[in-house]
């Protein structure tokens, strides 16, 4: 079960001008299942603006530490990426969502950059419970996959991709994806990428497809109603029923 | 000490109400705070049948604070008497119905289903702007509202709370159509009417175009509506809702008349804001060498004599 408390920003890394790398220390220990996210106030000192909590997916747990990955997005974002400094107290609200838990024992995670935090902590939980789990991480260029310093001491078997080549293999998360149609997918990643796996799954009629959103959030603890995304069954709270749903429930309009 | 305050024909243990819409049905907060000593809950709006709400997207963060276009989403009242008001009440937890039909026969069914409840009132949701129909549209003309609270009246076993919607020129002749209809509770006020665009696509953000203003923004405009409301009459109990944030928002809502306050948006950001309000208002009360809640209600009503010109 969730709670709200004080996070103290222990570390923080710049990774490109945009990304930032957080390491928070929270008050309240809560163990943080695959998927789950926090929602975090985003300003400065005493103010109130901009007013609402962010969600951000939740990178790893370590003990009383929770790590972020960031991308400077818009003003909260940017207030957390460029201004706040070490020892800064925030209030986080953790962890969030529902957390998901695939039946089969392959599982291969397609993140697109800052996706990644979203999913990448789901690897390392399911690595745990025995499965067997292989991660493709792609980003535009190198600098976008910089976190993978943080990341690599968890070994997940992972493979790299870079749209120009200047990483890993050259090329998009997606395209050699056809290769693990006996695994079953958790994809995280910017719109026009899951909107592609989406349409690729149907093509290939492949129904064990899982597709972690990120919308707009008020509350993170499903109260506000605001966060709802369409699906077949419906409107479906991205922070209550998500933020993981199957491509089987989801439509063209839900991304 | 003492902070229970008497409505009419309404006893609250504090001055706290969370507001609808921005609490769901109460019972998540129990995670961050004990709901039945701190707050009254005020569900989210209830509607005869199941409502499935707007299309996404439903909101629009602006300077502090929000644009929403939940458009009323709820499970109906069927799904609430049978699933969420006994888990309130077995929790003791005391709760009021914020209600909303899309004309009069929708109320008046929906009351009629309601009065089993052990809801301590009904909330009239007269100020959604949300919705095609109903809603605002019942609380921006004075003969539809007077009309409609004539007929609630007619059928509800319980004490009736208006919601009156703060997009009107003046307020006062909304509050007089509510005390001339004998209802004494009185709510000022929901969200101001506003709208966001997308300019990189060139329309609106919101489908429906218009969506509802919450937030810190709007707390000097509803503070003054709270003000004129209260004026009206010695007798209207007015419960104040817009944009408070801090403690010291609470406290210029009870200075300037308000004998309730509900907490909305603020649960989204601090959802323990209740409890700690709850501590500090106990705090500030002593600090002026008072004993309870109503005498500090009595000490601003005191300072508020000499402001009149
Ligand atoms: C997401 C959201 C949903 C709301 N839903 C309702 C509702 O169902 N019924 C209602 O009467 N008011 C509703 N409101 C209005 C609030 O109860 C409150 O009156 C308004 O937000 C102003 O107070 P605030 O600035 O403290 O939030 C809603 C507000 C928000 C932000």
């Amino acid at each position: 079960m969730f709670t709200q408390c004080e996070a103290v920003l222990e570390e923080k890394r710049i990774l490109s001008e945009k990304d930032a790398f957080l390491v928070l220390k929270v008050k309240e220990k809560k163990e943080v299942k695959p998927c789950q996210f926090c929602m975090l106030t985003a300003t400065f000192k005493k103010s109130f603006d901009p007013f609402l909590k962010r969600p951000f997916g939740i990178l790893f747990q370590k003990d009383d530490k929770i790590g972020l990955f960031i991308r400077n997005f818009g003003r909260g974002s940017s207030i957390i990426v460029k201004d706040i400094k070490e020892s800064f107290k925030f209030d986080i609200t953790y962890p969030l969502g529902n957390p998901f838990y695939p039946k089969k024992d392959k599982i291969l995670l397609v993140a697109g950059g800052i996706g990644i935090a979203g999913i990448f902590w789901a690897g390392v939980v399911y690595k745990n419970l025995g499965k067997k789990v292989k991660l493709l991480f792609g980003g535009r260029t190198e600098k976008d996959l910089e976190i993978r310093y943080f990341l690599e001491k968890y070994n997940l078997d992972t493979t790299y991709y870079t749209e120009d080549g200047s990483f890993g293999k050259k090329g998009l998360v997606s395209q050699d994806l056809e290769n693990y149609l006996d695994y079953t997918w958790l994809v995280c990643g910017p719109k026009a990428m899951m909107k592609a796996i989406f349409e690729l799954g149907k093509k290939l009629n492949k129904k064990d497809i899982f597709f972690s959103l990120d919308t707009y959030m008020a509350c993170g603890i499903g109260v506000c109603l605001g966060c709802t995304i369409e699906t077949k069954n419906g409107y479906k709270r991205c922070c209550k029923e998500g933020p993981v749903f199957s491509i089987e429930e989801l439509m063209e309009s839900s991304f | 000490m003492e902070l229970k305050v008497s409505l009419k024909n309404i006893t609250l243990k504090t001055p706290f109400l969370l507001a609808s819409g921005t609490c769901g049905f109460g019972l998540i907060f129990e995670k961050f705070f004990d709901v039945k000593e701190t707050a009254t809950v005020i569900t989210k709006g209830l509607s005869l049948n199941p409502n499935p709400g707007n299309p996404p997207p439903r909101l629009y963060e602006t300077y502090a604070g929000l644009l929403n276009s939940i458009g009323l989403e709820n499970p109906g009242a069927d799904t609430f008497l049978k699933d969420i008001a006994p888990k309130l009440e077995k929790k003791k937890i005391p709760y009021i119905i914020n209600i909303y039909g899309k004309d009069i026969d929708e109320f008046i069914k929906l009351v009629e289903k309601l009065n089993k409840t052990q809801a301590l009132a009904y909330e009239v949701n007269v100020s959604c702007p949300n919705v095609k129909k109903g809603g605002l549209a019942f609380g921006q003309d004075l003969d539809t509202l007077k009309t409609l609270l004539k007929e609630i009246k007619k059928v509800s076993k319980k004490e009736l709370i208006v919601k009156l919607s703060p997009n009107v020129s003046d307020i006062k002749p909304f509050v007089k159509v509510c005390l001339d209809e004998n209802i004494f509770n009185i709510t000022v006020a929901n969200t101001y009417l506003g709208m966001a665009v997308d300019l990189k696509n060139f329309k609106p953000h919101f489908k429906r175009i218009y969506a509802g203003y919450s937030g810190p923004a709007i707390k000097p405009l509803t503070l003054r509506f709270v003000y004129e409301a209260s004026k009206v009459s010695e007798k209207a109990n007015i419960i104040a809702s817009g944009g408070i944030t801090t403690f010291k928002d609470v406290l210029e809502y009870f200075l300037v008349g308000a004998k309730a306050v509900q907490l909305g948006s603020i649960l989204f950001r601090d959802s323990k804001a209740p409890a700690k309000f709850k501590e500090s208002l106990k705090a500030y009360i002593k600090s002026l060498n008072l004993n309870t809640f109503e005498e500090l209600l009595e000490f601003f009503k005191e300072k508020r004599k000499a402001w009149e010109v």
